[in-house]
């Protein structure tokens, strides 16, 4: 216990007084307010997005109603930020799953960005973070085992859900050259996991039947999302540039997964694949477009060493705890214990 | 958590008499809010403990609010608060492993087609992995077939097997034959079955064999990993003895005139790399691998549509269809040869070009040297 309690508390530094999240319903926007909102020391923060989060009352939240991508967004909020004097921008608002109405997605990830960055240049904050995946790298034979940060972004990414990614990015990346005295920091997750996430992934893993690539077993990575709280916590409260990949330790591979979860695999040919999960996503009946599906084909597998190395994380749960975890509580939601 | 758990029990307790609710203060006793989040780090289930704790003071509200006001009262608010809880009771189970117990009694008595794949041998389903996705448990289960191929088959002869460290890393690298090269799991036998230390090996594999259905990833767990400067670096600085054909395609695409020919060795990416992380090289000579498909001739155009380096011709292949794709049962010996020191050369003579091609043809004329030693010594391709 003794020794536990002097690692627990971070110090807050100068730059994480008044902290501004932006994205208050992606999987960890929400996470993260419940954190502030337990943290004795934040006294208030304030939280854009177009509609506060109802979930439950927040006592230290201030809401700042503001749709990212209407004209002019940028300056009401770069007056809304001086206002407030705000320190730190924190942005989640990028989509956790790939959607259908892939025009406003990209309006809201690579649009939104712009506006956020023109916005914390013109207010002076202090420190921006923004919360990116290792998909970014792409998935490819070509991969090395362990991608590390310096590894580039895969520009020729065909699915628009990564290309937008590697835009709002590009955006924040930005900053480095056009503000230097802004701490950036760019955190990619693997893929999140746990019984509060949802992304695609997850989504996918909810079905008792899911699809896979006949022939190819991709080796893949987990971070529990409780992990991943912990090592965006890490960034708020200290200053820490740079960009960093964020990973469970270790592999699994996606069959090991699948039997672990107790489901069921449908192994399709390649070829025949694309175009049929092409036309159930249309229908919206699986999580993701076959434009993702070489990311359960190919390698995509990140490098946490420098995490570990110059922020200090590690994840408790190891990707394979993180995968059982998670495992264990999709399968008590479906038992009904019914309200 | 005796204590929090009896919060719990006198929160339920008061739900159904609501008036008396007193819950804040009484909880403010039993925890500071203070300590919560040293707790919180102290074990994962605190935060549970907290969140439900939290969920509880909100129905009393909630409850609170509704007998109050009974009629102004929106019972959706109350669902909601009502759902959460089970959610979070759901989680908590999850985390605390208790569901891990109901599922396996509920699971216990499970028939059917589930359970009969579950049965299945470990050659179908994949199990726990390295990091480099080795799995050990499918390797021992396809091991005696590569031992028959490795004892009855191909008869392989190990000699100097003793010139590799016990332990540290250690590059090997060794002329490619064959057009599907038996050779790096072959080595990997030898290693393993006649090394005093049994270590394991690690091999490089080119490309283009990720790209295909089964091969990538049946390479992949039997310790292949994809040829590329980054995971030769990363598996060498964690201590891996790592195979390398530099010869790469041009060698397993030799004619059969040219066989034991050692083409030339990439660019020099391997005395690089011995360099760079100060590994030593065992030069590792293959005699029997070279002859096993007679490549008469090779077509590239016609593998183009199909993404292969090249289409082989031999005198089995494709004539017999899959029959072909046999090996021939030559006679094979591996021969390991003197280690080779790398440590005298500095980050500096990295970038020296010159030097470092030198290095690589002084390491391939010995390959082939070690080579010529035995085949001017060995009496017939097949005994």
């Amino acid at each position: 216990m003794t020794e536990t309690t002097n690692s627990t508390l971070i110090p807050l530094s100068p730059s994480a007084e008044k902290i501004v999240v932006v994205g208050a319903h992606t999987q960890l926007g929400e996470q993260i307010i419940q954190e502030l909102e337990k943290r004795p020391e934040v006294k208030e923060y304030w939280v854009v997005d177009l509609h506060s989060p109802k979930k439950r009352a927040y006592q230290k939240l201030r809401f700042i109603q503001l749709d990212l991508i209407a004209p002019g967004a940028d300056a009401t909020l770069a007056e809304e930020l001086k206002k407030i004097g705000a320190s730190c921008i924190l942005h989640t608002a990028l989509k956790n799953n790939p959607s259908l109405n892939w025009v406003y997605a990209h309006e809201l990830e690579v649009i939104g960005t712009l506006n956020l960055v023109s916005a914390a240049k013109a207010a002076q904050v202090k420190k921006f973070i923004l919360c990116s995946t290792t998909a970014v790298y792409g998935a490819s034979p070509k991969n090395p085992n362990y991608l590390t940060e310096s590894h580039p972004v895969c520009e020729k990414a065909c699915s628009y859900f990564v290309k937008d990614k590697i835009e709002a990015e590009k955006q924040v990346l930005k900053i480095l050259n056009e503000a230097p005295q802004i701490t950036v920091t760019l955190l990619r997750f693997c893929l999140i996991v746990g019984p509060r996430s949802h992304n695609y992934f997850t989504e996918l893993f909810r079905r008792s039947v899911v699809p896979t690539l006949l022939g190819y077993d991709p080796l893949m990575q987990f971070i529990h999302e409780r992990d991943a709280i912990r090592a965006l916590k890490l960034v708020l409260y200290g200053d820490h540039p740079g960009v960093f990949n964020i990973v469970g330790r270790g592999v699994i591979p996606l069959s090991y997964a699948l039997r672990k979860a107790g489901k069921w695999s449908l192994p399709l040919w390649p070829a025949l694949a694309y175009p049929s999960i092409q036309s159930l996503w249309n229908l919206q009946m699986v999580s993701v477009p076959a434009r993702l599906l070489d990311f359960f084909r190919y390698s995509w597998v990140a490098d946490g060493s420098k995490a570990s190395e110059v922020l200090g994380f590690e994840a408790k749960r190891s990707s394979k705890d993180a995968f059982l975890e998670f495992a264990k509580s999709e399968r008590i939601e479906r038992m009904s214990l019914s309200a | 958590m005796e204590a929090r758990l009896q919060v719990k029990d006198q929160r339920l307790t008061e739900e159904s008499s609501p008036e008396e609710v007193k819950v804040p203060e009484a909880q403010a006793e039993l925890e500071p809010t203070g300590s919560r989040s040293a707790a919180e780090e102290a074990s994962p289930h605190q935060e549970d403990f907290d969140e439900t704790k939290r969920i509880l003071d909100q129905l009393g509200k909630e409850l609170d609010e509704f007998h109050a006001r009974p009629r102004d009262y929106d019972r959706k608010r109350l669902e909601g608060v009502m759902r959460e809880f089970i959610h979070q009771l759901k989680v908590i189970l999850a985390d605390t492993g208790a569901l891990a117990r109901i599922q396996e009694a509920l699971e216990a008595e499970s028939s059917g087609l589930r359970s009969f794949f579950q049965k299945l041998p470990k050659i179908f389903r994949a199990g726990d992995v390295d990091d480099w996705g080795l799995d050990r448990e499918f390797e021992l289960a396809i091991k005696p077939f590569f031992d028959f191929m490795y004892y009855k088959y191909f008869r392989v002869q190990v000699e100097g097997v003793q010139n590799i460290p016990h332990e540290g890393r250690c590059l090997l690298v060794a002329n490619h034959g064959g057009v599907i090269a038996w050779d790096g799991a072959m080595l990997k036998l030898a290693l393993f079955d006649e090394h005093p230390a049994r270590r394991e090996l690690r091999f490089l594999v080119d490309d283009f064999v990720f790209y295909f259905p089964f091969m990538g990833s049946l390479m992949n767990r039997i310790g292949g990993v994809r040829a590329c400067p980054e995971n030769a670096e990363r598996l060498l600085r964690q201590g891996e003895v790592v195979a390398v054909f530099p010869e790469g395609i041009k060698g397993i695409s030799k004619l059969f005139k040219d066989r034991y020919r050692v083409e030339r060795f990439g660019r020099g990416g391997v005395i690089r790399l011995a360099m760079k992380t100060k590994s030593p090289i065992v030069p590792v000579a293959v005699v029997g691998a070279e002859e096993t498909y007679p490549l008469l001739f090779k077509s590239h155009v016609l593998a183009r549509p199909l993404g292969l380096p090249f289409i082989p011709f031999t005198p089995l292949f494709p004539w017999l269809g899959p029959f072909g794709c046999l090996p021939l049962p030559t006679k094979w010996s591996i021969r390991f040869g003197p280690i080779q020191s790398f440590s005298q050369f500095s980050s500096k003579d990295l970038n020296d070009g010159i030097l470092v091609n030198q290095e690589t043809e002084k390491l391939r004329e010995l390959i082939q040297k070690m080579l010529q030693d035995k085949l001017i010594t060995r009496d017939s391709v097949f005994f």
